[in-house]
């Protein structure tokens, strides 16, 4: 016990002892050189986002918390040698002082790791705004009808009902639309994502566009996921959603690389098929009002690609539009599937003027999928018998327009 | 046949599901499978009655379109044959399982039944009409021995079926051989050996049938149609007498009906 009480007094009486002030000073100006290092470290990533996308990605620099933790560390050990110049420094400080000095270097190792992260996009940036968006879609619920512009959106999908019968909603129903203030904030959040694809069509960074249009495409399915159950075929974001993807597919088309159109076309496609799911006004009835404007785009690219003689960027959105077109049908969307086999028929006529044989395959595959989707799983609507008719209708033109193989 | 489109990797010829087949069923999106689904999807009585209003419209488009050129000519003779097997299957219970590898039946309403048998037989009229067309040259797109053999094979299966499993054909069977026969009797055209081989045979099944007047006159007709041109049976032709269907399924059900139909009980 007395020799225990003995080594204490003697490690005290050590720490007490006075110790030089040079120490203090050397670590002062090699943590401002840290500091300096630090945050030159950090306005890498910053500017470079800031100069090639958007300025607004600052705020996730911002509120970096490691980014910040980190910096009032280096700053707290600085202030901390500081104020050692002006008092009687002690061993205790010294050793402090020195267990400060390697925590910042650490931390600057750490730092370095960090903006290595950081200057990757798909591993920083996507992921948070994400984050962000999936935070916004937790918020989505049911609330009553707010202001006049709603009540009148709710009146022009009862105006809708007139014509599907069977399928009456309560106009009193709670889960009627998505509120604008929720959709304004996620697009909001989603508009840097459109300047970076737009800005890595033009850099050909085909690598970090896919990463870009999957967290887009991801984002947009968590969307119509937290709609399942609004009932309103009206949707601003799915507006935005159409014009945003528009826009990037026609800026792709720009670019020599035939990927940035394939992967944007595979996104809209998923993000048609999810919208699959929502119980939107006319589901019931065969109709899918979500899933056919996102198809449109791409009923568009293939006839524009048809009649350009671009058979890599005409084949792809016919595929995906099929396949949209096949799923409504194996989905009891039988009226949508129909308007989406109108939309191949019109694609096969322009294939056979301009003679793109290579188009018709998928074409005519899906048409002939769709059809025995409407047959093999079945659900009876009011005019049951007119999408059949109509595919009938649509076959005539094409089996009479087949091409055929030119005489040697 | 020169106008085939084979565009190198388009697969637009045989693989064009808007008027060729995939042999293999479950794949198959050609105009005889959606006649199967349109008959076999649904149990719901309300649906299968609209199905058939389908069905008949998509076996009036083959029809429509059967003599457009040489492949449809080709093709829809193969898809509507195996139309009317799927619809012989649709209304004869005993077979259905075979024919469509359904693990239960669901047995349709009568006036379902009746809407299916109505455009069996009016497509088993077709054929035989058909052929007689293809005998006369008014239809040009296609052989007669090509077009003979599902339409004879058609009527061999109505025969059989409606006498063992009892189907109620028997007023439709006899208007079928009343128009055979009115067809025969102002045919203007012979006929050659293999279609006159290939009705003795009929005929000979007819007799054991117990249709021995029809039989005598279908025989004596043809034989008056008969034109020697010094050539031979087309040995190709009898290598099944009922015709196989086109997609790949348990072939035992038709090596019975060839023995049940073509081998006599002394033999």
């Amino acid at each position: 016990m007395g020799n225990n009480q003995s080594i204490i007094d003697v490690i005290f009486a050590h720490l007490s002892e006075p110790f030089g002030k040079s120490f203090f000073e050397t670590a002062a100006s090699i943590l401002a050189t840290a500091i300096v290092l630090f945050f030159t470290l950090v306005l890498i990533p910053i500017q470079q986002f800031v100069n090639r996308y958007s300025p607004s990605l600052l705020r996730y620099f911002r509120r970096d918390w490691l980014t910040i933790s980190l910096m009032v560390v280096l700053l707290v050990s600085f202030f901390y040698h500081l104020i050692l110049w002006f008092s009687r420094p002690i061993y205790l400080y010294a050793y402090i002082s020195a267990l400060l000095l390697a925590l910042s270097f650490v931390l600057i190792v750490v730092m370095i790791f960090r903006v290595i992260k950081m200057m990757n996009p798909s591993e920083y940036l996507f992921p948070k705004i994400q984050e962000d968006c999936n935070k916004i879609l937790k918020e989505v619920k049911p609330e009553e009808l707010q202001n006049p512009i709603d009540k009148l959106s709710q009146l022009e999908d009862q105006m809708k009902q007139v014509f599907i019968a069977g399928e009456k909603v309560d106009p009193n129903e709670r889960k009627w639309s998505v509120s604008d203030v929720v959709v304004k904030q996620l697009i909001e959040k989603m508009l840097p994502l459109k300047s970076i694809m737009m800005n890595l069509i033009t850099t050909a960074d085909y690598e970090l566009f896919t990463k870009a249009i999957g967290t887009f495409k991801e984002i947009s399915i968590s969307y119509f996921v937290a709609r399942k159950e609004f009932k309103s075929s009206q949707d601003s974001f799915l507006i935005y959603l159409c014009e945003t993807l528009n826009d990037l597919v026609k800026t792709a088309e720009g670019s020599g690389n035939v990927y940035y159109t394939r992967s944007l076309f595979t996104a809209i496609r998923e993000i048609s098929l999810s919208t699959l799911s929502v119980d939107v006004i006319g589901s019931q009835s065969g109709y899918n009002y979500l899933a056919t404007p996102l198809a449109r785009i791409m009923k568009e690219r293939a006839v524009f690609g048809v009649v350009k003689r671009d058979m890599d960027r005409a084949y792809d959105p016919t595929l995906n539009y099929g396949h949209i077109g096949c799923a409504l049908a194996y989905n009891g969307f039988g009226h949508s599937a129909v308007e989406i086999a109108e939309g191949l028929k019109e694609i096969a006529t322009y294939c056979h003027v301009f003679k793109d044989t290579v188009t018709l395959v998928p074409v005519r595959n899906s048409l002939a999928t769709i059809f025995y989707n409407l047959l093999r799983y079945p659900k009876l609507y009011t005019n049951y018998d007119h999408l059949y008719r109509q595919m009938i209708e649509i076959y005539e033109p094409c089996l009479t327009s087949r091409p055929m193989q030119e005489p040697h | 046949m020169s106008n085939i489109p084979t565009d190198a990797g388009t697969a637009l010829s045989v693989g064009d599901p808007l008027f060729a087949y995939e042999a293999n069923l479950f794949k198959d999106r050609g105009l005889s499978t959606l006649v199967m689904v349109g008959l076999f999807s649904s149990s719901d009585d309300t649906i299968v009655d609209h199905n058939l209003d389908v069905v008949r419209d998509i076996v009036s488009f083959l029809m429509q379109y059967h003599n457009k050129d040489h492949i449809n000519g080709k093709m829809f003779t193969s898809l509507l044959y195996q139309s009317g097997l799927w619809l012989l299957a649709f209304i004869d219970k005993d077979i259905v399982i075979e024919m469509t590898f359904s693990k239960q039946i669901t047995l349709p309403l009568t006036k379902n039944l009746n809407k299916a048998k109505k455009i069996l037989i009016n497509l088993a009229q077709y054929m035989i009409n058909t052929y007689f067309d293809c005998v006369e040259r008014k239809k040009k797109h296609f052989f007669s021995h090509d077009v003979q053999s599902p339409a004879m094979s058609l009527i061999y299966l109505l025969i059989h079926l409606n006498k063992k499993h009892n189907l109620g054909l028997a007023e439709d069977i006899d208007n079928l051989f009343a128009g055979m026969v009115a067809r025969l009797s102002i045919l203007q055209r012979s006929i050659d050996e293999t279609e006159h081989a290939s009705f003795a045979i009929f005929c000979s099944y007819l007799k054991r049938m117990g249709y021995t007047y029809i039989a005598e006159q279908v025989s004596g007709l043809t034989d008056k149609a008969k034109k020697d041109r010094g050539g031979s049976i087309h040995r190709l032709y009898y290598v099944n007498h009922i015709k196989r269907p086109i997609v790949t399924f348990d072939s035992s059900l038709f090596e019975q009906f060839d023995k049940d139909i073509f081998v006599t009980p002394n033999e």
